[in-house]
């Protein structure tokens, strides 16, 4: 596994990977942390927005409707209404066509009279002369184009100047909100709005109100709540719930006013907590599920403070996060392999070809074959000027074959030369010989006859085989001792000389002997010679011992062995035969 | 919700001390049903139709229902070939000796004894001259080319047939499919004059709105021409429509006690006279013409002379030519829709 190669673009993909892994993991995570961050911040500033534009609505609402109640109360002077019921009429029913929120509007005297137009249960106008002895309550139902479809005409029962709407206005309070609670006429919450009539002695003249139906502000807040993708509530400070986005469960199923103890559903009980402890925005948990909660408060109404509480399911804020960031990541690796593959394309046709092509190249000149090599196409300078230096090289490389083969021949010559000039009789042979090869090998391979049918010189390289082969037929004569190759005399050899010596040697053992012989010739005692003789053959003995040890031993001699050699030279033999003649 | 359903439970039993009435649109005194209310401590409900239509259909399917109601005489006979209606026990009314025995004989010969008679009167042509130099006496009138989408019609089916009948010269209680056919017919032709077919509220289109002509009820007719001389109620030369309405008790009435006690408060002669003057119709109340003025008695809008009365028809009612009639005033209505879609 050590020594294992990985291809380039195996390492190009690698690092490319990496890299975009490494930035893409520290974008993602960077992102991913600024991204609730800033959803966070979003949802506030959302939130702010929605509530504020809640908040605007329905005060704008309230306020509208309190406007219609001031003009109500004093568009006519008379302090018996009934006179001008006609006027009055139509007036309550414009004002209760312009505002859906109006269930229905209303006007009372002192003398218990009592007109309205009313929404529901049916449009209809309700009309009650306190003065008429006949003590009736009339209902007029009428139809879209406000025409009497129907009457009702009902045994007066109702005193408008005992209920809250009429009482609770005074000369230094004209302007009455109530409380919320229900409408007997609907059954869903409401509040009423009143506005008092005064006359120059500050008594009340007549009384204007409305049942401004909370169910538009729930309305409101189910709009709004699609919005802010959560849900919202709206309640006072007795805990009365005052409009809510969706219905919501309630523990006593009878009730009609809710208020945020009734129900089931415990986040709002939390918030209420959370909003005595003044944390108006923060997060809560219900049934396992994280909800982010904001309260705010709304300018005063009535003496009562209203709040707007909206919830937001955290995992909405996080999984619109984790959906860009899923997105992201998917882009992300799209846009990885979009690039991949161009870049792959690219470093294909701009590196790894080329790089093929020169190895190519040098496996071409590793194999000798020269002649196909062309430069490589490439517009990368650094592949140029390498692909031209292969190609220089590729010369340079022919250059040096051909000189090596120069050289080569040289040398062949050289050494055939040296040998055949070893010998002065042989001389001449070396040159003939490739020569005459040649010639045959031609002939032989020009040939169609017989065995030679098949024989075919192909190239150059056979012939310079042939060529070699010829002039160094006689190579082996390099190993032959020089006596058998320079056959200039039969008996010329290399010789070790020191047989010459010995054979000198011998003849002085003989001459010494010969001149014993003549000493006994010429009468000389027997024992004496015997005794010279003896003492001077082994005189010659050791003389020759030392010679032929001197011959066989190191380069390097003493001196005095030197001398000793010199001195033994001196010595002379008799020479018969003339040494003149052996020179050839 | 629940609490809804208490009201209406709890009501349910209210009602069984309250009446409930059903009369035509502005045909009478609100005064007299507050002393009625008052005076017998009930409650009433008095619902308002627009046309005979609408109210016999309802007592036809029993989807509500009336102690009294108000319809004209050939519906009161289809109420009692149905036996929808009670004989009337004259005994428990104590003024049914005030009822005009002729008008009631002419009127409601084969249905005598199933009503108390109201009013009658009759439809007729109605001009407003200021918009028009035109003189009109004639149904055929109001098909002219200078009217176009300017004149009223109603909406009662039998009423405005009768008037295309009688504009052909033929009888408004006819059986002849053929002319009831050409009454269809020349119909279709008049939907291009027709500015609006409403039957309540004809006077209010007239000083409100830019209508020259139309059919028109007499009492209607006069609430108007009493404040302006420019509206003119004219009888037309074939005839015009005679109507006579009576007061019927319905048999799936809760309260025939109260009924009996109203009607019987209605036939009362100041009663009746004080509807009368406030409604311009004639009385079929002979003794409460006594408390009319004279300029009421001789007004020839509400008493025409007889001259004015020649050519005029009551309907009559007739089971298969009103279901002709009313098929074909069916087509007559999709008619009218068409033109009102092409023609914006």
């Amino acid at each position: 596994m050590k020594n294992k190669k990985y291809t380039f673009m195996v390492s190009i993909l690698s690092l490319f990977a990496a890299l975009a892994v490494i930035l893409s993991v520290f974008l993602i995570y960077n992102f991913y942390n600024r991204g609730i961050e800033n959803a966070y911040k979003i949802l506030n500033e959302k939130n702010t927005e929605v509530v504020n534009n809640i908040s605007k609505t329905i005060m704008g609402s309230m306020k509208s409707v309190e406007r219609h109640l001031e003009i109500l109360s004093k568009v006519t002077t008379n302090k018996n209404i009934t006179t001008d019921i006609d006027i009055l009429e139509r007036v309550t029913w414009e004002q209760l066509q312009s505002d859906e929120a109006i269930a229905s509007i209303f006007l009372a005297d002192e003398n218990g009279s009592f007109i309205q137009s009313r929404r529901l249960p049916k449009w209809a106008f309700r009309h009650i002369d306190a003065k008429d002895s006949r003590k009736l309550d009339i209902w007029e139902y009428k139809d879209e184009s406000n025409s009497i479809k129907t009457i009702h005409f009902k045994k007066l029962e109702y005193d408008p100047r005992i209920r809250p709407w009429y009482k609770e206005v005074t000369y230094n309070h004209k302007v009455n909100w109530s409380n919320p609670y229900i409408f007997s006429s609907t059954g869903t919450p409401g509040i009423t709005i009143s506005v008092g009539d005064f006359d120059q002695f500050n008594q009340k003249i007549k009384v204007a109100a409305a049942d401004f139906s909370l169910d538009t502000l729930s309305k409101t807040l189910e709009e709004k709540s699609h919005l802010l993708g959560g849900d919202i509530l709206m309640f006072n400070d007795s805990k009365d719930i005052v409009g809510t986005s969706k219905k919501l469960e309630t523990k006593n199923k009878e009730q009609k006013l809710i208020k945020i103890d009734d129900l089931v559903d415990n986040r709002y009980s939390q918030a209420y907590e959370k909003l005595q402890k003044k944390e108006l925005t923060g997060e809560i948990v219900n049934n396992n599920i994280e909800y982010i909660y904001f309260i705010t408060t709304i300018p005063q109404v009535t003496g009562n403070n209203w709040y707007i509480l909206s919830f937001i399911e955290k995992k909405f804020i996080i999984a619109d996060i984790k959906a860009t960031m899923l997105n992201t990541i998917v882009i992300s690796l799209f846009i990885i392999l979009m690039i991949y593959f161009p870049i792959q394309y690219v470093l294909k046709k701009f590196v790894i070809t080329p790089i093929r092509k020169l190895e190519y190249m040098t496996d071409e000149i590793s194999k000798n074959r020269f002649q196909n090599l062309k430069p490589i196409k490439t517009i990368v300078y650094e592949f140029d000027e390498l692909s031209h230096s292969m190609i220089d090289m590729a010369s340079s490389i022919q250059k040096y074959e051909a000189d090596q083969k120069k050289l080569m021949d040289s040398f062949i010559k050289l050494i055939a030369t040296a040998i055949d000039g070893k010998s002065k009789y042989t001389g001449g042979h070396c040159e003939r010989v490739p020569e005459l090869s040649l010639m045959l090998i031609k002939e032989a391979s020009n040939s169609e006859d017989g065995i030679f049918k098949e024989f075919k010189i192909e190239n150059s390289d056979q012939l310079r085989e042939v060529s070699v082969s010829a002039w160094l037929h006689d190579c082996g004569k390099v190993t032959t001792p020089e006596y058998v190759v320079d056959k200039s005399t039969k008996l010329e050899t290399i010789y070790n000389r020191i047989h010459e010596i010995r054979t000198r040697f011998d003849v002085i053992y003989r001459d010494l002997v010969i001149e014993s012989l003549k000493k006994e010739l010429n009468g000389e005692n027997k024992e004496d010679i015997e005794n010279w003789l003896r003492e001077e053959h082994n005189k010659l003995d050791e003389d020759f011992k030392f010679i032929a040890t001197a011959n066989v031993g190191d380069e390097f001699m003493k001196d005095e062995d030197k001398q000793r050699v010199r001195e033994i030279a001196q010595r002379t033999w008799t020479r018969h035969f003339d040494n003149m003649i052996c020179q050839p | 919700m629940r609490f809804l359903l208490l009201i209406l439970f709890v009501s349910g039993f209210l009602f069984a001390n309250s009446l409930r009435v059903s009369n035509f649109v502005d045909y009478i005194d609100i005064e007299v049903l507050k002393d009625f209310a008052s005076k017998n401590g009930v409650e009433i409900i008095y619902d308002t139709h627009g046309y005979n239509e609408d109210i016999y259909n309802k007592l036809l399917d029993n989807s509500e229902s009336y102690d009294v109601a108000f319809l004209s005489s050939n519906y009161i006979q289809k109420l009692k070939k149905q036996n929808l209606i009670t004989e009337i026990e004259k005994d428990k009314l104590s003024n049914y000796k005030n009822i005009d025995q002729k008008i009631l004989e002419s009127n409601f010969r084969d249905t005598k004894n199933y009503l108390v008679p109201y009013f009658w009167g009759s439809i007729g042509l109605y001009i407003n001259q200021s918009k028009t130099n035109k003189n009109f006496y004639s149904w055929n009138d109001l098909w002219s080319v200078d009217l176009k989408k300017s004149i009223l019609i109603s909406k009662e089916p039998l009423d405005v047939f009768a008037i295309s009948l009688k504009s052909l010269g033929y009888s408004v209680n006819t059986t002849n499919e053929q002319e009831i056919k050409k009454a269809y017919e020349k119909l279709v032709l008049l939907i291009p004059n027709i500015k609006k077919l409403s039957s309540g509220n004809a006077p209010t289109y007239f000083t409100q709105n830019d209508f020259i002509a139309g059919m028109m009820f007499n009492g209607d007719a006069k609430t108007i021409t009493e404040d302006a001389k420019e509206y003119k109620y004219i009888y037309p030369k074939e005839g015009a429509l005679l109507w006579a309405d009576g007061m019927v008790i319905p048999t799936s009435s809760k309260n025939k006690e109260l009924a009996y006690k109203f009607i019987d408060f209605i036939i009362d002669a100041k009663v009746s006279a004080q509807i009368a003057d406030k409604i311009g119709y004639a009385l079929a109340n002979a003794e409460a013409k006594k408390y009319m003025p004279k300029s009421y008695l001789n007004d020839y809008i509400i008493y025409p002379s007889t001259n004015q009365m020649k050519n005029s028809e009551i309907l009559n009612d007739n089971e298969s030519s009103n279901r002709l009639i009313l098929e074909y005033w069916q087509k007559f209505l999709s008619e009218f829709d068409k033109y009102q879609v092409k023609y914006i």
